[in-house]
């Protein structure tokens, strides 16, 4: 039954990957080919999710939207998770007032909701896919760097390290053979819960205006452009939604799922 | 109930609680069916397709140059009988956006000119007739021209403020000065092109009459004393707050037949009929304005009878409000949507025009539309006076193509500007977009915040093209906008020849001659194109069944006057 949950996720996941992935060969039409004599059209064989308010195949927007949101989400995650990890570690491993200064720039990130830090950078910087990657990277990193702290902590403390030590290993052995292979176990469920973390904030941006330009699609602007039409068109916004919400819930079970390995691996 | 009837099982017989069982289950049964045949029963009423244009008081307009204008005696002040029939209603309308000020003379969108519209009356006012605008009287009775540059103006003498007070000459003074001083849109109607007051004296001569002198011949003031910005407030209030906008609730007093009594941010805004009215008073006695800005939100409001009238209506949405006994009230609107093109950054008016004819117009309108559109055939909108039709830049591609040939335009790069607070605007912006991408010329789109917009387009001028609508009150107002160093010249637009015929035009005597003048003006800004000219769009109005006698003024404003159910 674990097993199950876990395959299934895994399996939908790389679904959408693929899906994401093959965009070019798999899409119908062109996501920005306006067809102005055939907007709004319900649900048909030539359109499986029918038609948005410009005349174009919402099933093809739809795919090289999961597109620009991995490609969004996936980079965000790796370089919140690598600094945060990174400095945490650090932060770990020098203490004193290193460990004093650092800990308190991120208890100010961690204190402001990462929404609010995330729109200022976007503000700075213009809605780009870099920008938009940068925005929700930095949003993330205090709960990266929190983790990784602690976690570097208490594997500096464990005997083997002590061991490690007095028979002359460097700091850089440590770091790589000990800390960063106990870094990599734990993070991974915690980097892709925030993966969903991640594609929620993207979708967010989107419906308040701030993520990528049309007519590139994305989940997040697909709903805050089809919002507007759920009465008329009510396919219209049911379509991202639904991929986000499916690909949120299976984010999460996987990375239930997989910290719950982890568990049972570190006992 | 249901629960309780189960759990009583054991004490009553147990038929009897089968018994209110099966109560509940018919209850709920026939509810549902009245809610479907309820709605069945409203998807086959018929609704009219237009507003019913009623005039209530048939005012003659008489051209602003003849000598002397008396306005027609005011229908007798309601009669007892009418003072029977009053009805007391509470409209709600939703709304799209909120107010953005209190003060009149502050007053800048839509949603401001609508309500403080209700408040605030001017000199003149804008008549509707169903297809022509016209400007009448409106606190004036009379008014009578003394020499070139010296009118002299009587006001009705049965005008009372929302304070008591009665409206004399002296607010009317103190008014015009501080609209002139603190009104951004006064100062543009009431300033020549170099920045001097076109009134440089006004001359109070007793309590309701006033001369106004003027520093040239300018015959667009009466359409310009038409605009609210200009619109009378009593003098103690002009010079309490002199200095900048008025805050307090209290202060917000006019002579229009609504006063307004609350106002609750990003929420609502209440007015109240005002009983001292000069003229008829409307039926509406109570007219809430809610806030909505989500305009499924609004339109899930007029069908559930949460408001009565719902504006801001998109044209996709009509047939699905019409299928739900929600009628849609249709009105030309003044707005103009185009596509402004910097002048200073594209030179060449061979470009300017290429871009016009690139874009399709015609299926813009049908398509994206629905038809609820007009497409532009001049600079300003057909239901102005002297507003003439020119000849269309028909989509032409190989046309554009040439153009741009000649004015060696291939393979450039443009970025297109729209602010985010209209999605209609964004999905234009990718309209345009495919449609220069048909001439060879890549256009990319650029999404700003309203605010962050209007200063990038129309302060510092930084932008390829970008998408809005000004929305003005009279051909001559809009002309202006495209004058050399104009404050709503946002793409730097500037040809001597076009000012020239501005000032002409301000100081022409003969009504002739001056249809002439505005003739070439609309010719030379058309020819010149500092933007892609697309079209006018309706003004569309949900409104419940019951809700009569509504009307829709062409700048998006609702007329309530004759509103009864």
């Amino acid at each position: 039954m674990k097993n199950l949950a876990l395959g299934a996720s895994i399996l939908i996941i790389l679904a959408e990957l693929l899906l994401a992935l093959l965009a070019d060969l798999i899409a119908p039409y062109s996501y920005e080919a306006i067809d102005l004599g055939n907007r709004l059209s319900p649900p048909s064989p030539r359109h499986p999710l029918g038609t948005d308010p410009l005349g174009r195949d919402v099933f093809s927007r739809l795919i090289y939207a999961m597109r620009i949101t991995f490609i969004i989400a996936i980079p965000s995650v790796l370089i919140a998770a690598l600094m945060g990890a990174a400095v945490g570690a650090l932060a770990a491993a020098a203490k004193g007032f290193t460990d004093f200064v650092l800990s308190r720039i991120f208890d100010v990130m961690y204190a402001i909701p990462s929404f609010f830090i995330a729109i200022a950078v976007l503000l700075a910087m213009g809605s780009s896919v870099t920008g938009i990657i940068i925005a929700i990277s930095i949003s993330l990193a205090p709960m990266f760097f929190r983790l990784g702290k602690s976690i570097a902590r208490e594997t500096l403390t464990k005997p083997y390290v002590e061991a490690a030590k007095a028979i002359g290993a460097s700091p850089i052995w440590i770091a790589f053979n000990y800390v960063g292979r106990q870094l990599l176990a734990t993070l991974t469920p915690t980097a892709v819960y925030m993966l969903s973390t991640a594609i929620a904030l993207e979708a967010t941006f989107g419906i308040i205006g701030l993520s990528v330009s049309p007519p590139t699609p994305s989940l997040g602007n697909m709903i805050s452009e089809y919002k507007e039409y759920i009465f008329v068109a009510p396919w219209l916004a049911v379509a991202p939604i639904t991929v986000i919400a499916v690909t949120i819930t299976t984010l999460n079970t996987l990375a239930n799922e997989l910290s719950k390995r982890v568990a049972v691996f570190e006992k | 109930m249901f629960f309780f009837a189960l759990g009583c099982g054991e004490k009553v017989p147990r038929t009897g609680a089968y018994v209110a069982v099966g109560i509940v289950i018919a209850f709920l049964l026939g509810l549902g069916a009245g809610f479907l045949f309820g709605r069945g029963g409203v998807t086959t009423v018929t609704v009219p397709t237009t507003v019913t244009h009623t005039v209530e008081r048939t005012v003659t307009f008489t051209p602003p140059i003849l000598q002397q204008y008396t306005s027609p005696q005011p229908t007798a002040p309601t009669t007892a009988t009418q003072a029977q029939l009053l009805q007391n209603i509470t409209l709600k309308v939703a709304m799209s956006t909120d107010i953005r000020a209190l003060d009149i003379h502050f007053a800048m969108g839509v949603a401001d000119f609508e309500v403080l519209g209700k408040v605030y009356e001017a000199l003149f006012k804008i008549a509707w007739d169903g297809s022509k605008l016209a400007y009448v009287p409106g606190l004036v009775k009379s008014y009578s021209q003394l020499n070139e540059t010296a009118w002299l103006f009587i006001l009705r003498n049965n005008v009372v403020f929302h304070n008591g007070k009665k409206l004399t000459a002296e607010d009317v003074k103190y008014s015009l000065l501080r609209s002139i001083r603190l009104s951004g849109i006064g100062k543009q109607l009431l300033t020549d092109a170099a920045g001097n007051p076109i009134i440089t004296d006004i001359v109070i001569a007793n309590e309701t009459a006033f001369i106004l002198k003027l520093s040239a011949p300018f015959t667009p003031l009466f359409e310009n004393l038409a605009h609210l910005s200009t619109a009378i407030m009593p003098k103690e209030i002009a010079l309490k707050y002199w200095d900048g906008p008025i805050t307090s609730i209290e202060d917000v007093i006019g002579t229009g037949p609504f006063r307004l009594v609350s106002y609750e941010k990003g929420a609502k805004v209440v007015l109240q009929r005002f009983d001292g009215y000069w003229g008829n008073r409307p039926n509406v006695k109570t007219l809430e304005y809610l806030i909505m800005p989500d305009a499924s939100a609004r339109m899930s409001a007029v069908i559930s009878g949460v408001v009565d009238v719902a504006v801001g209506i998109s044209p996709d949405m009509v047939e699905a409000l019409r299928s739900q006994g929600i009628e849609v009230y249709r009105a030309p609107g003044v707005r103009l949507v185009l596509v402004a093109i910097n002048c200073k950054r594209v030179l060449d008016v061979r470009i300017r025009q290429a871009l016009n004819y690139a874009v399709n117009k015609e299926d813009v309108v049908k398509e994206f539309m629905r038809g609820y559109a007009e497409i532009a055939t001049s600079v300003a909108s057909p239901t102005f006076p002297n507003v003439v039709s020119l000849k269309p830049y028909t989509y032409n591609v190989t046309k554009a193509r040439q153009l741009l040939e000649e004015a060696g335009f291939v393979g450039k790069k443009l970025t297109l500007l729209t602010s985010t607070r209209s999605p209609k605007d964004i999905q234009l912006a990718q309209v345009i977009q495919q449609y220069l991408k048909n001439v060879g010329i890549e256009v990319e789109i650029v999404q700003m915040e309203h605010t962050a917009f209007l200063k990038r387009v129309f302060t510092d001028h930084d932008f390829d093209l970008a998408i809005y609508g000004p929305s003005p009150s009279s051909l001559y107002y809009a002309l202006t906008y495209w004058r050399t160093g104009a404050s709503l010249n946002g793409p730097e637009y500037s040809n001597p020849e076009y000012d020239k015929l501005l000032d002409e035009i301000a100081t022409e005597p003969s009504e002739v001659k001056r249809v002439e003048l505005y003739r070439k003006a609309q010719e030379i800004l058309w020819r010149d194109a500092p933007a892609i000219w697309l079209y006018f769009e309706d003004i569309l109005i949900a409104a419940r069944p019951g809700i009569k006698g509504l009307q829709v003024l062409p700048f998006q404003m609702l007329i309530v006057d004759n509103v009864y159910v």
